[in-house]
């Protein structure tokens, strides 16, 4: 379980625990993460602090275009891939 | 007295002979060398080592990114985009269907740096993990589906001459055919092959680009490649992994133009005996039997 920390602070820091209900469990690149009801893929991204920086994503090994990922909500078991070029032949 | 011979690529006074440009989907490039980024031990190096490589087009792989890692630094940030075209790989896909995931995904990166390789992919589809030798019937299959969604298709394979007609067959862009397999370092293993597929992938079609890729170690293996009759190569670990990357760009820019002249010049058909290049005529010495 590697990124509801800065979606757990943000809750704390509202005060206000139960309008962020952590329910939603999604793969992120492997890796299980739990999110906030009705998260979309562009929260993801800010949350992890990929937003702006070049990256591609697909849910479910469907391609997600950048214009869609305000859009894209999230939903149970979705399995997110979040990939970027790296050195290769 | 030595005499000039007259060669149809002699080019002004002053200027590198056979040196034409290579065109390729669409695109036309001055440097037939093509080399990827990977295996650098530093970012530094890579960008020092493609400037003297004096390539045009670089590979890049897609991977996961790595979550959280702040420090990480971007491939992106050592590449100049307007120099480079950019030309994203499938590396690490062993079915059509994870390389056609893969190859949409690096055109949605490319598109967001607005690089003119957006459109392009460097097809693999790999067989076996162990020697990493292509998987003909789903190179085929991916570049059937990739060509119908609107990519260029650079498509690697192996040195089998059939394999490779019907990766053109399916609409790739070039035909990519592998030396050896790829890191080895073993060079062009069967020339009569990568002959054949020259020959083959030409046939009624004289300019269509055929580049060999994969298995270059040395510099002489690009100039042997080249020889054949090879439209460029693409290489990346005889670079990257030489003792003296830098060094080694130079020498692969070199050894490409030397294959690329000899190509052209067209070399002396061998022959089992000798040929005296001082003439018999006027020796003073004793000549065995004569």
């Amino acid at each position: 379980m590697i990124t509801t920390r800065p979606f757990t602070r943000d809750r704390a820091r509202s005060g206000t625990p139960r309008l962020l209900r952590f329910s939603v469990q999604i793969q992120v690149n492997g890796k299980p993460v739990e999110l906030p009801e009705n998260a979309t893929l562009a929260a993801l991204l800010e949350h992890l602090r990929l937003n702006g920086k070049p990256c591609a994503t697909e849910v479910n090994a469907q391609l997600v275009p950048k214009a869609r990922q305000e859009q894209h909500r999230l939903l149970p078991n979705d399995k997110v891939e979040i990939v970027t070029l790296v050195g290769g032949g | 007295m030595h005499v000039e011979p007259k060669s149809p690529v002699m080019h002004a006074a002053g200027t590198e002979p056979g040196t034409g440009p290579l065109h390729i989907a669409g695109r036309t490039f001055r440097s037939r060398l093509f080399v990827g980024t990977g295996k650098y031990a530093s970012m530094e190096l890579m960008r020092e080592s493609l400037d003297a490589s004096g390539a045009e087009v670089i590979t890049v792989a897609v991977r996961r990114e790595r979550l959280f890692n702040e420090a990480g630094r971007s491939l992106l940030e050592f590449i100049d985009l307007d120099r480079f075209t950019i030309l994203p790989n499938t590396a690490g896909c062993f079915s059509a269907a994870d390389a056609i995931r893969v190859a949409r995904l690096g055109r949605e990166l490319l598109s967001q740096t607005g690089n003119s390789g957006a459109e392009w992919v460097k097809l693999e589809v790999l067989g076996d993990k162990k020697t990493l030798l292509p998987d003909p019937a789903g190179t085929v299959e991916a570049t059937r589906e990739l060509v119908k969604d609107g990519f260029k298709v650079l498509a690697y394979t192996s040195d089998d001459p059939i394999a490779a007609i019907r990766i053109k067959e399916a609409g790739a862009a070039s035909v990519m055919p592998a030396g050896s397999p790829i890191g080895s370092g073993q060079g062009v293993l069967n020339r009569a092959n990568i002959f054949l597929c020259l020959e083959l992938l030409k046939q009624g079609d004289p300019s269509y680009p055929v580049i060999v890729d994969a298995g270059v170690g040395a510099a002489s293996d690009v100039s042997v490649a080249m020889e054949i009759g090879a439209d460029g190569v693409l290489l990346n670990t005889a670079i990257a992994h030489a003792k003296d990357p830098l060094m080694m760009a130079h020498a692969m820019r070199h050894a490409l133009l030397a294959g690329r002249q000899s190509y052209l010049a067209g070399r002396i058909p061998k022959r089992l005996y000798a040929s005296a290049s001082s003439p018999w005529e006027g020796t003073i010495s004793h000549i065995p039997g004569e």
